[in-house]
């Protein structure tokens, strides 16, 4: 079930547009959607693990100022940019005239957002599937490459989308470069261990 | 063998040391003020023969003293008896003065009256020492009987000058007559030394000086100048009474700024020195009118050196080329710089003066032998440089008064001038009335008088009207001051408050939401219904604090407890400073009960405006945010009175901007671009309370908080 998250320092407001969205995403026929409300974390590495842990999270609603925080909104969108440049980031704030030179799909005043929130809503689940569907699609296609290095049959050219793949997913994988073989003998080795186990099993079983 | 003396010696010594007949006359006139005369009679007659009469009521003198004293050449007694039977200084040491007759005319009978022997008289032909080969003692001196002396008293000496050596026109009166006036210091009247002039010549008849016109000058300084200090005092003239200033001391080396430090160390003993100024307007109180006060002036100004209570002339005679001893004409020519500047000098026809010194007191002040002023030596120049200081201490003090008092708010300015107008109206009209009914009053003006009284009453009741329309726009003028308040907290706070309505709009629509979907979720949709609520409330308590600023009975001037107003202001705008993590100290609502006459927009508006301006600088700085709020008892200048004060956690105000925050538009605050915002206006409006209610504020830095501290104080 995909997720538009907001973060919000002012927990009781950004409950109220959580209860405001929800609702709408009915009224707009957007089905398997919801809303929820997360106060900052500490410091912006946490977000990288929130996101990562959470494969359903899709959009970030973002306000601007967080009070008592070493820092704000923007930041936080710049320095989530720079680990995914895909990721679906609005800032939604009062303070929204505020912001210098945001890097996020787009800057809504709150006011603007909750009386043109039936224009926003789709726009956001739209940028939020297509984010889905390209990570999946990602997946999928990372899939493949692996299998063709496995059986050799991967050209420099995919080797090089597998590397960029893995860069933009962030995801820790062998270097693909490693000859097969060595992979093969690996596998042998633990299929030869495991076959002695197995042996070992059935005649501890006969006796 | 003996010294002989020439006839004609007696000449030179008289005629040819006598600079003018109006000085041969003062020298006979002070003789009169030797003899503890009170009453002096001068009278310059042209019919039926031109005569000089010189008369007085002093001791007169017996023949013997004739004999001895008088016709004694150079003989003085004043030498070894410097004072007179009454405590009088004597004037003239060199006992010529007595000779000064010949500059006046040929013929002279004396006839004294003293109080021991009968009256008696002698009779002089100064021409008749103008001769060639005679000795003076060849010359007789012919004895007259006194049957017809005509004394002003008892006793006394009457002297008659004829064959006068020149006509006398009424030019010469007026001269005569103001240096007669001058002869005595105005400023010791009660030596009781009067002096009357009278003659055919002219048409004023009988004159003499009133010297209580002093009274009519708008400033006064009075100072002693001992032992190297100078210690005065001033007092000014108001519309309604004289005040005095408090007694000051400053030590000669701060008064004078001397190139030449050998004059410092001079001792020129004792001064008393007294200064007055007139501005030669007229005013309603004085026992004068104008035109005699400026006639006083064209005869009296100039500061005069007085020794002995006797004038040492030609200082400050605006006659003489030497007369302007301290050159004050050429000063103010230099710098004619107007009352508003630092260096403002009066000049030399404003000021009435007298600078009193003694034989015995100061005689480093020696007689000029060319029987006119004094001996100009370090001592005088001394003497001049601290007659010059005095001046400029004056001319300082007149300065300040007129920039202390320009900074009066035109409304009380004008308040003032109505409450006098009114009062002095009141007086006139009363005056005229009792005029009306004087029985002496002649019929030809019993109308006019009548249409006088009548305009009066119309002026009155027209002045009447003028002082509740300001009235009215006072107290329009503290409702200005509220509103531009209420405008200024809202263009401050209005974000916190357009916000709140914000929240209010998202939790309605959030509830109708939930209302909307086709299973409503009526739980959510009541959560959101109450924060609606609550919004509201809180939007509609800025409302309601709003329209409390500018309440009706808040616009009338009455006694007040300060205390519950601000802590009335500072509980309903906690909120919106809390929402910024603003704690506005709890202590600070603990406040002692004052209760002052004041106007209630007023304190609100003082308030506010510092509020305003603490929780815009509490949200520049990382550190914790809080504001102190208090008020106290405090006195300033020996005036009762209650200050309040505002301290923030801000970064404070720069020393380059303390004395300009309080000028109207003036602002330093920005947005995190670095915009200017802010109106410029939340300290002006300070500043004008403070000066309509005769207070003051000051900016500091709170050491506690490290922010600023604002200070507003105002007497009770």
């Amino acid at each position: 079930m995909p997720k538009i998250v907001i973060i919000d320092d002012e927990l009781d407001e950004g409950n109220d547009f959580k209860n405001l969205i929800n609702p709408n995403f009915e009224l707009l026929g957007i089905t398997g959607w919801r809303c929820h409300v997360a106060t900052p974390f500490k410091t912006k590495d946490e977000y990288r693990d929130y996101i990562a842990n959470d494969p359903e999270i899709a959009v970030l609603l973002l306000d601007v100022r967080f009070n008592n925080y070493t820092y704000d909104g923007e930041q936080l969108a710049e320095y989530l940019r720079g680990q995914n440049g895909d990721f679906p980031i609005y800032i939604m704030s009062s303070y929204a005239k505020d912001c210098t030179n945001p890097v996020v799909e787009a800057v809504m005043d709150r006011r603007d957002f909750r009386k043109d929130i039936k224009a926003w809503l789709p726009r956001m689940v739209r940028a939020g599937m297509r984010y889905v569907d390209t990570h999946i699609k990602e997946l999928n296609e990372l899939s493949i490459l692996a299998q063709k290095i496995a059986t050799s049959d991967a050209t420099a050219a995919d080797k090089e989308k597998l590397s960029a793949i893995q860069a933009k997913l962030q995801l820790p994988c062998p270097q693909i470069d490693t000859p097969h073989t060595e992979l093969l003998l690996k596998l042998e080795k633990e299929i030869d261990k495991f076959d002695g186990l197995m042996s070992k099993l059935t005649k501890d079983g006969k006796k | 063998m003996k010294f002989s003396v020439d006839a004609r010696t007696i000449l030179r010594l008289g005629r040819d040391s006598i600079r003018d007949h109006t000085t041969a006359v003062l020298e006979l006139v002070k003789n009169s003020y030797d003899a503890d005369a009170k009453k002096v009679e001068v009278e310059i007659l042209s019919q039926p023969t031109p005569i000089i009469r010189i008369a007085d009521d002093g001791d007169g003198m017996t023949q013997k003293d004739l004999e001895t004293k008088w016709l004694r050449i150079g003989f003085s007694h004043k030498a070894t008896d410097r004072r007179t039977s009454t405590g009088r200084r004597k004037t003239g040491e060199k006992g010529i003065g007595r000779i000064s007759a010949d500059r006046l005319g040929a013929q002279l009978t004396l006839l004294s009256k003293p109080k021991t022997e009968m009256s008696h008289g002698i009779l002089v032909n100064w021409d008749q020492f103008d001769v060639d080969d005679k000795t003076v003692d060849a010359i007789d001196v012919r004895e007259v009987p006194a049957k017809d002396i005509k004394l002003p008293g008892e006793t006394g000496t009457e002297l008659r000058i004829e064959n006068l050596r020149q006509s006398w026109s009424s030019k010469d009166l007026d001269s005569l007559y103001q240096d007669l006036s001058q002869l005595v210091s105005p400023f010791k009247s009660k030596a009781g030394f009067q002096i009357t002039v009278n003659s055919d010549i002219w048409d004023k008849g009988l004159m003499s000086v009133e010297a209580q016109i002093l009274d009519s000058a708008n400033l006064e300084f009075h100072g002693r100048f001992e032992n190297g200090v100078l210690t005065y005092s001033f007092k000014k003239r108001t519309k309604t009474s004289k005040s005095a200033s408090f007694e000051n001391e400053i030590p000669w080396s701060e008064l004078v700024q001397v190139i030449d430090p050998v004059i410092k160390d001079i001792d020129v003993g004792p001064v008393d020195i007294s200064l007055f100024f007139f501005l030669q307007k007229a005013a309603f109180d004085s026992k004068f009118s104008l035109s005699e006060i400026k006639s006083f002036i064209k005869n009296q100004a100039g500061i005069r050196i007085y020794r002995d209570d006797v004038q040492v002339r030609p200082y400050g005679d605006a006659k003489s080329p030497s007369g302007d001893w301290l050159e004050l004409g050429k000063r103010r020519a230099s710098d004619p710089a107007g009352l508003a500047r630092k260096t403002y000098k009066f000049s030399g026809t404003q000021i009435v003066g007298s600078v009193a010194i003694g034989r015995d007191l100061n005689p480093q002040l020696i007689d000029s032998s060319a029987r006119e002023g004094l001996v100009e030596n370090l001592a005088f120049y001394k003497l001049r440089s601290l007659v010059l200081g005095c001046v400029r201490l004056m001319e300082q003090h007149r300065h300040n008064t007129f920039v202390e008092e320009s900074k009066t708010p035109p409304a009380a300015l004008a308040r003032e001038s109505i409450g006098l107008a009114t009062q002095h109206l009141n007086v006139m009209r009363n005056r005229l009335v009792a005029i009306s009914k004087s029985k002496d009053l002649p019929s030809h003006l019993v109308k006019p008088i009548e249409v006088f009284i009548d305009q009066a009453t119309v002026i009155s009741q027209e002045v009447k009207r003028a002082n509740s329309s300001i009235k009215e726009l006072a107290g329009q003028t503290a409702l200005y001051r509220g509103l531009a308040t209420i405008g200024i907290s809202s263009a401050v706070f209005g974000h916190e408050i357009q916000g709140v309505i914000d929240k209010f709009q998202t939790a309605a629509d959030a509830a109708a939401a939930n209302l909307a979907i086709p299973s409503p979720d009526i739980p959510v949709a009541k959560h959101e219904l109450e924060r609606a609520l609550i919004y509201s409330n809180r939007v509609a308590s800025w409302g309601k604090f709003a329209l409390d600023r500018i309440q009706y009975g808040k616009r009338e001037k009455a006694e007040h407890d300060l205390g519950r107003i601000c802590k009335g202001i500072l509980t309903d705008i906690a909120p919106i400073f809390a929402a910024e993590d603003i704690t506005i100290n709890p202590s600070s609502f603990e406040f002692q009960k004052i209760k002052v006459r004041i106007y209630e927009m007023d304190i609100e508006a003082v308030l506010l405006n510092f509020m305003t301006n603490a929780y815009h600088a509490c949200r520049l700085e990382a550190r914790k945010r809080i504001i102190n709020v208090s008020i106290q008892h405090e006195s300033r200048d020996n005036k009762e009175g209650w200050s309040l004060c505002v301290s923030d956690s801000g970064p404070g105000v720069a020393t380059e901007f303390v004395s300009k925050i309080w000028d109207p538009l003036f602002t330093t605050k920005v947005d995190r671009h670095g915009q200017q915002v802010g109106t410029g206006l939340g300290l002006a409006i300070v500043k004008s309370i403070s000066e309509e209610n005769h207070g003051a504020v000051s900016v500091g830095q709170d050491l506690g908080l490290k922010g600023a501290k604002f200070t507003f104080w105002s007497p009770v």
